[in-house]
């Protein structure tokens, strides 16, 4: 007699469940369970990550699930081969849809249509069977469970079994009496499971605990909403036999039924949807000429080298049976261009020639010498990944809406947004946990703000540490509990979300390969599952990543041909333009893509980058990867000349070459696994996924011991081994491929080359893309006006909602900033502004308020801001007019014109009055920056302007003072705080140690104009200064606040 | 000649504060916020100097206050507080006038021209005032005009002021607009304008402003022209004095809530006392855990003899709460003196002593404590797995309760075979053959094992101190009886719970 488990519920039955699928496989396998069934509720959440590692473990794995009916009831159901998984998916799929978010309700229709292929356990709790059992106060109607269960038999003919458990409850036992009484009476087998809802009886608290969090109540008031014992782990098969042995068949049926369950997640039967091709035509055939066509374009003649490529590539291609997808990427593209929106891609598709050729990339991977392997080979036999950046906003919905009716089939179930599982982190779990266990709000929330939800974190940095050293209690005995619970709650499931852009298509029924459930963003579906599970079980999605900065070259381009005449994309910008690596060389990257944070300035000096390989390594170095791999400093040394360029050993010479010794990307630390530690191709990928993965320090873990035995075999060990085990492991932390930072460097290098070349196109298309990149838009403004770019201040007369570019007389032209800045304009009020003016130009203010009828805050806000300056009108004149105009139409004064001249004893407006208004309403200027109004009284105060900081000589004690843009206080910085300071002429950067911080906090946090005394600190161009005393100046609370990491 | 009318205004600073320090006057010194709303977006809405100093501010969040400065102490705006404060500032008006208006958030107006005349001068007065308020626990700003708003600016600008005759216009030219507190909307146009000061406001033209401004604006320029004839309204001196407080965490043991009862009645005291008044009777309401919103546990306690002693009265309120100690946690109590005139009292020369009531109460309270105040009341089940749980209501039952209001698991248990429980459990010998009872002796039966059921098993409350696991079994033994054992199996040992009838 042997006995399997059949109804598990995992953490993916979120709050319902207290493991992950991984750790019932792992007790599963403890225990000899030659297989196991993971039925979670409504959904096949945790199916791939159970299957996989029951595949790992030699478990075999059984799918199912608990799926809900409408009226009442829910139905066990078990997959026995593939046509049941694909019906099981249907169901589900139909409930979900159907129902509101989050819960699932299919019809009896739907159950009868559905049944092949599927068996049903039909028990006490919850099943159709439930109201005829006996309850309290009523004992049962023995003929009515007949009934009901002589339908579902009708239902699943020959695949019904009932379903008892035995988990040392009195109750449940009077219930397990009327069911053998029912299975006797209709010849029905019995079945016995234990309604599994953790691994071991050790997880019972945190299943009380997420009950407790469902139910939104706390532990001491859920009462017997919990379970009465912590019977309902994964129990021995001896003990499972023991307690039914007085029922053995019914344990023997648990074996019969798991045998008789042969269907594996390996073969879904997904493929991808055809390429609509033209007559005659097949798809290798088809994506060849494409490919040859794009690359003529591209590449002008065809080498031998681009032919030899292309031709490798379009080889590997055919033998994957890949050229349908190719198409398809190409297609989307392809309507991207057709409805001019900008597309892109990045990821590893940009080290394929045919990507590039195709247009769906735009880095040369020829030229860059890049492995095309990365992207795609014969060995992995996995779907490629190509990941394209649309600009943010309408444009990219555009082309997910192309997609969804394109290839969503008819019906509607082709196609679906990837899903994101959301998972407990430190905070996460700490209020949940900490208010089930009846912390109060306030307190729940002090101690969550304790915790960093950013940044690099050691991992001795536990739970307990960072709450310590936050002046809480570790040893009272609820935060104790709160600790344990709240660590075991990190990583597992709390809901499903939609990723970002991640988009499954399948050719026939998506929803016959996974179950598919409305997202919360309406008219949008997602899949189940996350995209490392759809990884892994094959299936393909395409990546359509929204970007601002790809908004703002989409918007940049068209100016520059209405301004400048001249015609520019992103294919043909000049290369190697010397203007944008000066600029870039001196850090002046304001509203650069990806090079413009404060740690890249302080980078790009030192590296000083001359080609657009530089750019690639520039973007890729500021990473937490290669920060924490300490691989930044060696890498400029070697580049600086200052230290010798040397390999932690020879066979990695090849491979580091090309990074002067230091490994810097992705690629480069697979192929160092291969060459040090004779990694395979598969184990290498392993790493990768390991290293791109949520879950990865688990698995980098387990990596790491791989490593070092590889490396062991080739002699490799002490520091040699550390060295490449440190550089391997912290990328874990986050660090990119080449291509996908090649793909970012040519963003960057285009917006460099706008804002070094078309500074007005390229302010006004940041000014009208913003919120994007690191920078305030008046920090935006302000760094435009260095760089000799005009603007204009909002103004009726000439501003439309969004910002422009318009003529100043003498040819020269200026941006006119956008009526959208104007804060607490509505959009519709801003455009009505337009459309009115469109009509005739506006004579007056009055005239104005009669025809645009807006509300009082925004005219007063348009006049505070000097908006009716083109009506002849000063600020506050326009003020004292506004205030006396009668908006009621219907009122005996409406037509009466205010008197147009304000009394004399009316203060006029001072300049820094004017400023302060044009922040505080549209939280901008187009005037003198803040401190050139102070200047006199900060020259006073022996203040230094920030652009005169580079004549001063290193180690020089000074003060500087600005408005603050950016705070910032990485993890990865050892508690350092960093800021940069405004002012009229530029910007400055200030370190400030751990101990100053703490014992400024306050000043630092809060102020928004600061003085600062330090010391003067210049390295390689690099300048700094190291605070020493800091001096708040008070200018009110208008000035924008600062862009926060802290 | 009539003699020209004086207000004089009583304002506290930081009113909301000031009720904080006033009932917990250790925090004087400490960098202290309170705060206004729920949660983690509580606002803070007024700041100690000594927290102002650390870099704390209004409008920040608690949190937000407490990572700016670590031991910052923060308190929830508390109505009680604020309501003690307020009623103990009218009662030191009412101590020195009988016309007072109370324009609330610790603001009032009292007619001065009579009472300067019985202290001399108004500066003596104002000296008067401080000197009280230090007794009920507040510091007071005062000022004097001839007018509600002069008084009112005189006491925003300076601890003690008054502003003679004739002088309102040069006093108040220079002041900022926002002490005339404006309406928002019209606060922000002025700022708009730049009209930062009463003058600016004065020296514009009047029907220019109220054409832009509206009414609100014309009753502004009234104002900032000293021009309010507003008669006081007078508020009606206390007939009962109410103090409360809503406690930190619920409270169930008598200490502490004597130690918080007697902070409410020296505070209650203190101002029975500026009327020159003694208590007459106190009433004491709980608001107890679980208790229905609006509902409270009254106890009026008679004083024999009307007294201003904090000493006596807290006894009267021990004995009371000890003669009958809530029936749960208390998480707020008010506590209400009725005031009365003290009684010169004449002793009966030739009358026996009788016992005093005061001392009779007592008697009585230390003879419910000797039978033990948890065996008086009502059981009532909860809804918990460990066996047996209940709590007791107080007898009478505090609430209404019938058959449908109970759980249907409980109607379940009622509706089987009874079980006659044995409290406490007794400890029982029990012989196991392969962990299954065979053989049980206990005090008054015992035998051989002829019938078991079960085990049962109830693990619960394992985040509590006591949480508890134990394995049920039915057993019928070979005496007859059919008993209900159970094994605790934190200790191992065994007890019989009950035996079936």
């Amino acid at each position: 007699m042997a006995y399997v488990e059949l109804r598990c519920a995992s953490a993916f039955s979120f709050l319902r469940g207290a493991s992950a699928p991984e750790d019932l496989v792992e007790r599963a396998a403890a225990l000899d369970y030659p297989a196991l069934a993971l039925g979670d509720r409504d959904g096949l959440y945790g199916a791939p990550r159970f299957y996989r590692a029951a595949k790992e473990a030699g478990v075999h794995p059984i799918v199912g699930a608990d799926v809900g009916l409408r009226g009442g009831g829910r139905l066990y159901l078990l997959v026995e081969n593939r046509q049941g998984y694909k019906n099981l998916c249907r169901l589900i799929t139909a409930g979900q849809l159907r129902s509101p978010k989050g819960t699932c309700e299919s019809l009896w229709e739907e159950v009868e249509e559905c049944s092949r292929g599927l068996l049903c356990l039909v028990g006490a709790k919850a099943s159709p069977l439930s109201p005829y059992l006996p309850r309290p106060g009523h004992p049962g109607d023995l003929e009515g469970a007949c009934r009901e269960l002589g339908r579902l038999a009708s239902i699943f003919e020959g695949r019904i079994y009932i379903e008892i458990g035995r988990h040392f409850d009195e109750r449940e036992e009077r219930l397990n009496r009327a069911l053998i009484a029912l299975a006797e009476k209709t010849k029905k087998p019995l079945v016995a499971t234990n309604d599994v809802r953790y691994a071991c009886r050790a997880d019972r608290p945190l299943l009380d605990l997420l009950t407790a969090i469902r139910l939104k109540t706390t532990l001491d008031a859920a009462g017997r909403t919990l379970e009465a014992n912590s019977e309902r782990y994964l129990k021995p098969k001896r003990q499972m036999e023991k307690l039914f042995c007085d029922l053995p068949s019914a344990v023997s049926n648990s074996a019969e039924i798991a045998s008789r369950l042969s269907f594996s997640l390996h073969d879904l039967d997904y493929r991808f949807p055809d390429y609509p091709l033209p007559a005659g035509e097949t798809p290798d055939g088809y994506l060849r000429f494409l490919t040859y066509a794009g690359a003529r374009e591209r590449y002008g003649a065809i080498d031998d080298r681009v032919r030899r490529q292309l031709e490798h590539e379009l080889g590997v291609i055919a033998k994957l049976n890949l050229a349908g997808y190719f198409l398809i990427v190409w297609d989307i593209v392809q309507f991207c261009r057709r409805h001019g929106i900008m597309a892109q891609g990045r990821g590893s598709a940009a080290n394929s020639a045919v990507c590039y050729s195709l247009g769906i990339t735009a880095v040369d991977a020829v030229g860059m010498n890049l492995l095309f392997e990365r992207f795609l080979s014969e060995e992995r036999g996995e779907w490629p990944d190509i990941d394209l950046d649309l600009p943010s906003g309408e444009e990219r919905e555009r082309v997910i809406q192309y997609v969804y009716h394109r290839y969503g089939g008819p019906h509607g179930r082709g196609a679906a947004m990837t899903a994101n599982v959301i998972s407990y982190r430190s905070r996460s779990a700490v209020r949940e946990a900490g208010k089930a266990l009846g912390f109060s709000l306030a307190q729940v929330d002090r101690v969550a703000k304790l915790l960093r939800s950013h940044g690099y974190q050691d991992e001795r940095d536990g739970l307990e540490e960072q709450l310590r050293l936050g002046g809480i209690d570790t040893e009272a005995p609820r935060v104790k509990l709160l600790v344990e619970l709240a660590e075991r709650m990190r990583h597992l499931p709390r809901h499903l979300g939609q990723h970002t852009g991640g988009m499954v298509i399948g050719a026939g029924r998506l929803d016959e390969v996974v179950p598919l459930e409305p997202a919360s963003m309406p008219g949008r579906v997602v899949v189940q599952w996350d995209k490392d599970d759809l990884a892994d079980l094959g299936i393909i999605k395409v990546d359509l990543l929204g970007l601002g900065m790809m908004a703002v070259l989409q918007e940049a381009f068209p100016l520059i041909k209405e301004c400048d005449g001249m015609d520019l994309d992103m294919a043909h910008l000049p290369q190697d333009d010397p203007k944008v690596y000066e600029m870039l060389g001196r850090a002046d990257t304001i509203g650069v893509f990806q090079v413009e944070s404060r740690a890249q300035m302080a980078i790009l000096p030192r590296m000083k980058p001359r080609t657009f390989y530089d750019l690639v390594v520039e973007v890729a170095i500021v990473r937490p990867g290669p920060i924490v791999g300490e691989m930044v400093h060696p890498y400029l040394n070697r580049r600086a000349g200052r230290e010798r360029v040397t390999y932690p050993h020879p066979c990695l010479e090849p491979i580091l070459k090309r990074t002067l010794g230091v490994p810097l990307f992705q690629e480069q630390l697979l192929r160092m696994a291969m060459a040090a530690a004779g990694f395979s191709g598969g184990e290498a990928e392993e790493l990768r996924r390991a290293m791109g993965m949520k879950r990865s320090l688990e698995r980098m873990k387990q990596i790491e011991v791989k490593l070092r035995a590889g490396m062991a075999n080739r002699g490799i060990t002490g520091k040699a081994a550390d060295d490449i085990v440190k550089s391997i492991t912290s990328f874990a932390l986050y660090g990119f491929p080449e291509s996908h930072a090649a793909s970012f460097a040519l963003i960057a290098y285009a917006s460099a080359y706008l804002k070094a070349h078309h500074p007005q196109a390229f302010y006004c298309a940041m000014l009208n893309n913003w919120p994007l990149g690191f920078y305030h838009p008046a920090t935006l403004v302000k760094d435009g006006q260095r760089h000799g770019v005009a603007f204009l201040p909002i103004d009726v007369s000439h501003s439309r909602w969004r910002c422009t570019i318009e003529p100043r007389g003498q040819g020269e032209k200026a941006v006119r900033i956008g009526l959208k800045y104007v804060w607490g304009l509505r959009r519709e009020a801003g455009e009505r502004i337009e459309s009115e003016r469109d009509r005739a130009p506006f004579s007056d203010l009055a005239d104005f308020s009669r025809r645009t009828q807006l509300k009082r805050n925004e005219i007063d806000a348009l006049a505070h801001l000097g908006a009716f300056a083109s009506f002849g009108l000063r600020r506050r004149e326009a003020l004292w007019q506004v205030a006396a105009i009668v908006q009621d139409p219907q009122s005996l004064l409406a037509g009466v014109k205010p008197a147009a001249t304000p009394p004399a004893t009316l203060p006029p407006m001072e300049p820094i009055e004017e400023t302060l208004a044009d922040y505080r309403e549209s939280g901008l200027t187009t005037a003198e920056h803040i401190c050139a109004h102070l200047r006199e009284k900060l020259s006073a105060m022996g203040v230094v302007k920030c652009n005169e900081l580079e004549s001063f000589p290193n180690g020089l004690r000074l003060k500087v003072a600005g408005h603050v843009i950016t705070r910032q206080r990485p993890g990865t910085a050892k508690g350092f705080f960093f800021l940069t300071l405004e002012d009229e002429t530029g910007t400055a950067n200030a370190v400030v140690t751990p101990a100053l911080f703490t014992a400024n906090r306050a000043l630092l946090v809060n102020s928004s104009l600061l003085a600062i005394e330090g010391k003067l600190q210049k390295q390689d161009g690099v300048i700094h200064i190291r605070a020493l005393r800091f001096h708040p100046i008070d200018v009110g609370p208008f000035l924008p606040a600062s862009h926060n990491f802290c | 000649m009539r003699q020209k009318r004086r207000i004089a205004c009583i304002a506290v600073d930081e009113f909301p504060l000031a009720a904080l320090y006033r009932v917990e006057p250790e925090l004087r010194g400490r960098p202290v916020v309170i705060t206004e709303g729920v949660g983690p977006r509580a606002e803070v809405i007024s700041v100690s100097a000594e927290a102002r100093r650390l870099g704390l501010c209004t409008g920040l969040s608690a949190t937000q206050a407490q990572a700016v400065c670590s031991r910052v102490v923060v308190r929830p705006l508390c109505a009680d507080n604020l309501l003690g404060a307020e009623n103990a500032l009218l009662d030191l008006a009412h101590s020195f006038s009988s016309c007072v208006e109370n324009a609330g958030f610790g603001v009032v107006f009292l007619e001065a021209s009579g009472s300067t005349a019985m202290y001399g001068s108004e500066e003596r007065l104002m000296a008067a005032v401080s000197a009280q308020g230090q007794k009920v626990g507040l510091t007071l700003r005062v000022g004097v005009g001839s007018s509600k708003v002069v008084a009112r600016l005189a006491a925003s600008v300076s601890e003690a002021l008054a502003v003679p005759a004739g002088e309102e216009a040069s006093f108040m030219a220079s002041l900022p607009i926002d002490l005339l507190e404006p309406s928002h909307e019209v606060a922000l146009s002025l700022d708009r304008w730049g009209i930062r000061t009463i003058g600016q406001l004065v020296s514009l033209p009047a029907d220019q402003v109220v054409t832009r401004l509206g009414k609100p604006g014309w009753e502004l320029v009234r104002r900032a022209r000293g021009e309010d004839t507003a008669l006081l309204c007078p508020s009606a001196p206390a007939r009962e004095f109410v103090e409360a407080t809503e406690l930190e965490y619920p409270v169930d043991n008598m200490e502490p809530l004597l130690f918080v009862l007697r902070a409410l009645l020296e505070r209650l005291v203190a101002r029975v006392k500026l009327q020159g008044l003694t208590a007459g009777s106190l009433r004491v309401s709980l608001w107890l855990a679980g208790m229905a919103r609006g509902e409270t546990e009254e106890r009026t306690i008679g004083v024999v003899s009307p007294t201003d002693e904090v000493k006596a009265l807290l006894a009267l309120l021990r004995v009371e709460l000890e003669r009958k100690p809530p029936s749960a946690p208390v998480e707020r109590v008010q506590v209400t003196i009725r005031p009365a005139r003290p009684r010169p009292v004449e002793l009966d020369m030739f009358s026996p002593a009788r016992p005093s009531p005061r001392k009779l109460a007592a008697t009585v309270a230390k003879l419910v404590a000797a039978c033990g105040v948890n065996g008086v009341g009502s059981p009532y089940p909860l809804d918990s797995y460990r066996p047996g749980d209940f709590r007791l209501d107080c007898f009478p039952p505090a609430r209404k309760r019938s058959a449908e209001g109970l759980d249907a698991s409980c109607v379940e248990e009622l509706s089987h075979l009874a079980l006659r429980a044995i409290r406490p459990p007794a400890p029982v010998e029990v012989f196991c053959d392969r962990g299954w009872p065979v053989f049980v002796r206990g005090r008054g039966f015992g035998g051989r094992v002829v019938n078991t059921a079960g085990p049962w098993r109830v693990e619960g409350e394992w985040w509590r101190e006591g949480s508890f696991s134990r394995e049920y079994f039915d057993l019928e033994v070979s005496d007859g009886g059919i008993y209900r054992i159970y094994r605790d199996l934190a200790s191992q040992n065994w007890f019989i719970d009950g035996t079936y009838d």
